[in-house]
């Protein structure tokens, strides 16, 4: 029953929050929800680790034979806990003026809900509900509260958004049709439905041209639900729909998928390079970090599969922490142009130590978080081909190159002299200090965090392994 | 038969309404007759003669019709009252109660004979109403071509019952099996008729220009209404007829008719046409559902009539409310409309998405009943078709959902009269209704 | 032996189907509102005399029932119908339909 609490509240208290018109008054209703909602989640964590597995069955539509069903394992807890954590920070950050804060913090909430639903839920029809759900929210987010060019990118997230969800929901009548017993050529095509569909999502080359765009039109709290979440999603799809239905066509085609896969590391890592806007930096930092999970997703063993989940959450704290830093940048000194900063160093040394840090987490320094995913996620690859692992491995040679121009550019140098001063305020504080201090606790002590994600991750990769 | 007689003294007292002491009680005393009208089936059910039968599909599809009068009653009540502050139209009040009536007897008939009249007593007062804005040419050169083209399908429907006639000596559908080439045409042109009515390709030309020249209060609520009489009506007519007679015809207008229309909506620049080519593709999805007619048909058109009244109902009124705050009903006048009016924007999501089909509103689950229909009965290559059409129908609904967050023509904040608040209260808690609980529409059947 | 029946069914379904015909055509060819109306009636008038011979052949007073109720029908519709062309007379003083061809697309 708890499940069906941690889903249904944020979809409540987005309701309740439409009709709020206050700027303090819908974030205070705001962070009370995503607190509340922090502590179902984790109160649900308590007892999955009692019970081992946690689910819950209700009749909705019984003339279909539809049920809300939900259970959850290991992994998909685990990404209900970084959909609780991320909100959670959306928020706290959010402290700019903003047009009808409510219908903005509503839609937020929503958001956190049809996530939620689409990492607890069970059958493949609540999957489609809640994936097309998620697109909802995030559309109206940037159609409402985007930058100047905000038409264009909604259109395009929207129409590569359908696109994805319709070859979803053509897979998914597939299976259908043939009763679940889908036969090797239909495999086949069921996987590469599948897989466009969370290729736009996740995003992989040559399917990410809506997320740079994305990226940077959005307000800072939505690019970290789609940047942190969101794009988790898509393998969460592998994980969950794509290798259980179509194991074959994953036998068959995983290569082809790593192949793709690292050539979006490489295009994102090279092209993060010569980015002038700090968002779109993070954009393809991002492309380059989820290839490497969806690569590794493919190569079927247990340390690649393992890793990847782990670094699910490690990359949506980093991306977040990026963003929160480009938030609090570009809300004191009104541009996020990279020529345009420098020098903040002097202004703010504990913003600059933060940034270091996540920095670090970013592209796999030893003792971060980073480091661990990485290289449980290598080691799976070069088990697959060694040639996987040494071009994967370039992202990591990139993305300290990247990193580290952005580092300088942004931090370093003489700059502006007529910054603004860099008063935090304790929110953001307490909330980069949480941040920085898990990079590194995760860097440190991985083993509850991979003991978390261990059995179920064995149960996914015996089922794309044993066909 | 109560509800009809119900009806019928409703219509007459607005009829009367300008000269009947206490006005004020009309609103509810409409109101209340039509909920006193569905209880009356109730009191006679199940009553099977040889002119009538007050059955289950009556019953559930007169229940919906009379939610969507009641609803425009209330909005139509309330827009009389705002815009002269005057008089309620007590006249238009009274022939859409008439009309009612003969959408009720649409799918209560047992007679052919009654399904003639029926089809008259709801298309006649719908050629006066279309036309009720005689200062405005398009309301009167839509009244006059939907007259003229609805006369010829009556005509159309009548032989087609006098050649049915001629070939089996009845006016029972399913007593005699229509051996012969007689009956069968008579069939397919008695068909044909109340598909005119549907709006299915290719008796379809009245449907984008009635749209645009009806008023739109009118508009919203014929659009509804007919819909729903006419999928009634031929789900009584199809589930007694041998399928080898129509069936390969029906296939052929309903491939036509989704395709035509979804492809002719996409152009649209006017918001009304735009939803009348979307509205015959959307007749042409319901027609799917009869290919061939199992028993999970009349759950799924009833659900899809239920969702497609709801979705059009509620689309129509905020067009309205657009029209009220002055300006023209093109694409561009929803510009802005966020920041004009929330709820009435939320009302337009709402009813564009459920009419796009994307889940959990209503018109999704209509749209995948259909699908599984399609599937059930096997016919890939018109699963793929239906498949195509769903997508360009997101993609030109999609369009309609981007404006009202663009930068508007208008910046003045739009207001409500109080029954058209009352209106987009209810048709709100209808879809959030529908959502919640399909399963009270499913499992009627 | 009735005088109706001395004629084969045949000849009245034929001879209705061509009076219909012809006024479908009418329908489509004139441009005269008048005109037009005229010719439904006329498709009405080959469904009643359908009807009333295959009442006669089939000894059965329904279809002469019913041919009543189609011409009350047709009455109201032609009451409505002139209604309709009054106030488009009014508006244009012209019944010709060419002149009312404005809404498109």
């Amino acid at each position: 029953m708890i499940l069906l609490g941690v889903i249904l509240f944020p979809f409540l208290s987005a309701i309740v929050s439409f009709f709020l018109h206050s700027e303090k008054g819908s974030k205070a209703w705001a962070l009370l929800s995503v607190f509340i909602e922090g502590f179902l989640v984790f109160f649900s964590a308590y007892l999955y680790s009692q019970a081992g597995y946690l689910s819950v069955e209700i009749p909705w539509i019984q003339t279909l034979g539809i049920h809300l069903h939900f259970g959850v394992r290991g992994f998909e807890l685990w990404m209900m806990i970084l959909s609780a954590v991320v909100p959670a920070m959306a928020v706290v950050s959010s402290s700019s003026k903003r047009a009808n804060p409510g219908s903005y913090y509503g839609l937020l909430l929503g958001m956190q809900g049809a996530l939620m639903g689409l990492f607890a839920c069970a059958n493949l029809f609540l999957f489609y509900i809640f994936w097309e759900l998620s697109i909802l929210p995030s559309f109206f987010l940037l159609m409402g509260w985007g930058g100047l060019r905000k038409e264009k990118t909604a259109v395009t997230y929207v129409v590569y958004s359908l696109a994805g969800s319709f070859a979803l929901l053509a897979g998914l009548l597939y299976v259908f049709m043939s009763g679940g017993q889908v036969s090797v050529y239909g495999q086949m095509g069921v996987f590469i439905l599948f897989f466009i569909a969370v290729a736009i999502k996740i995003p992989l080359w040559p399917f990410h041209s809506w997320q740079p765009d994305t990226y940077e039109q959005t307000d800072h709290a939505t690019t970290m639900m789609v940047a942190g979440v969101l794009s988790k999603m898509g393998l969460l799809g592998i994980l969950k729909v794509m290798l259980l239905f179509a194991p074959l066509g994953a036998v068959f085609s995983s290569d082809k998928v790593i192949g793709l896969a690292i050539v979006s590391i490489l295009y994102g890592s090279s092209l993060a390079l010569v980015q002038g806007h700090f968002k779109r930096v993070i954009a393809y930092s991002s492309l380059a970090h989820m290839g490497l999970m969806a690569a590794s997703l493919f190569s079927g063993t247990s340390e690649g599969i393992q890793g990847s989940i782990f670094q699910m959450g490690s990359h949506a704290l980093n991306v977040v922490g990026l963003i929160w830093i480009g938030h609090i940048i570009y809300e004191r000194t009104g541009t996020l142009k990279l020529a345009e900063l420098g020098g903040i160093r002097s202004r703010s040394p504990f913003l600059s130590a933060v940034f270091l840090v996540v920095i670090l987490g970013s592209i796999g320094f030893p003792l971060t978080n980073g480091f661990v995913g990485e290289t449980l996620m290598l080691f799976g690859l070069y088990s697959v081909h060694p040639l996987f692992a040494i071009l994967a491995g370039l992202s990591l040679v990139l993305g300290a190159w990247y990193m580290m121009r952005l580092f300088q550019a942004v931090m370093l140098g003489k700059g502006n002299s007529n910054l603004p001063e860099f008063n935090l305020t304790w929110s953001e504080r307490i909330g980069l200090g949480v941040i920085m201090v898990s990079i590194v606790g995760m860097g440190i002590f991985p083993q509850p965090f991979l003991d978390f994600v261990t059995p179920s991750s064995f149960k996914e990769s015996d089922s794309s392994c044993t066909q | 038969m109560y509800s009809i007689i119900i009806l019928t003294v409703l219509g007459i007292i607005g009829m009367l309404g300008d000269m009947l002491p206490l006005k004020r009680l009309f609103l509810p005393v409409t109101l209340l007759g039509f909920a006193l009208a569905w209880l009356g089936y109730f009191f006679e059910f199940p009553m099977h003669t040889s002119l009538f039968s007050f059955d289950l599909i009556s019953m559930c599809f007169g229940g919906v019709m009379l939610v969507i009068t009641g609803i425009s009653v209330i909005t139509v009540y309330g827009y009389g009252s705002f815009k002269h502050g005057s008089e309620p139209p007590y006249t238009v009040l009274a022939l859409m109660i008439f009309a009612t009536a003969g959408g009720l007897l649409m799918v209560a008939w047992s007679h052919l004979m009654m399904l003639f009249l029926a089809i008259e007593i709801l298309s006649i007062p719908l050629y006066v109403l279309v036309g009720s804005q005689g200062d405005r040419k398009a309301s009167q050169e839509a009244s006059l071509k939907y007259f003229l083209l609805g006369a010829v399908a009556s005509c159309i429907f009548l032989f087609g019952m006098a050649l049915y006639y001629a070939g089996t000596g009845s006016f029972l559908l399913g007593a005699v099996h229509p051996h012969s080439l007689v009956g069968s045409a008579g069939v397919l042109l008695m068909i044909a008729g109340v598909c005119f009515k549907a709006g299915v390709v290719p008796f379809h030309s009245w449907v984008p220009d009635v749209y645009e020249g009806a008023p739109t209060v009118i508009t919203g609520w014929m659009a509804a209404l007919v819909k729903v009489a006419a999928f009634g009506a031929l789900t009584k007519m199809v589930g007694s007829l041998s399928y080898s007679v129509w069936g390969l015809e029906v296939m052929g207008m309903a491939v036509l008719t989704m395709t035509l229309g979804n492809v002719l909506a996409v152009q649209q620049g006017s918001l009304k046409r735009l939803l009348a080519y979307s509205g015959i593709a959307h007749a042409g999805y319901m027609l799917l559902v009869f290919l061939p007619v199992t028993e999970t048909s009349i759950t799924t058109v009833f659900f899809y009539g239920a969702s497609y009244a709801l979705g059009t109902l509620g689309v129509f009124t905020v067009i309205h409310i657009l029209e009220q705050s002055g300006l023209s009903a093109t694409v561009d006048a929803l510009r802005g409309l966020f920041k004009r009016n929330k709820t009435v924007t939320l009302l337009w999501c709402l009813s564009v998405l459920s009419l796009a089909g994307i889940p959990p509103l209503p018109g999704f689950f209509a749209k995948l009943l259909v699908l599984m229909h399609v599937v059930k009965a096997h016919h890939s290559g018109l699963l793929w078709v239906t498949f195509l059409n769903f997508l360009v129908g997101v993609y030109y609904y999609f369009r309609l959902i981007l404006y009202p967050f663009t930068g508007g023509l208008s910046e003045e904040s739009v207001v409500l009269s109080v029954w058209q608040k009352v209106g987009v209260v209810i048709l709100l808690i209808l879809t959030w209704g529908a959502v919640l609980f399909p399963e009270f529409l499913l499992s009627v059947f | 032996m009735t005088y109706l029946e001395t004629i084969p069914s045949e000849w009245y379904l034929i001879l209705s189907a061509i009076v219909f015909c012809i006024g479908l055509c009418g329908v489509l060819i004139r441009r005269n509102a008048m005109s037009v109306l005229m010719c439904i009636e006329m498709m009405l008038n080959a469904v009643m005399l359908l009807l009333v011979a295959f009442s006669g052949y089939y000894r059965d007073f329904s279809a002469q029932i019913a041919v009543f109720f189609i011409m009350i029908v047709a009455a109201a519709e032609v009451a409505v119908g002139l209604v309709i062309f009054s106030m488009m007379f009014k508006k244009t003083s012209s019944i010709d339909l060419d002149d009312w061809g404005h809404l498109k697309g």
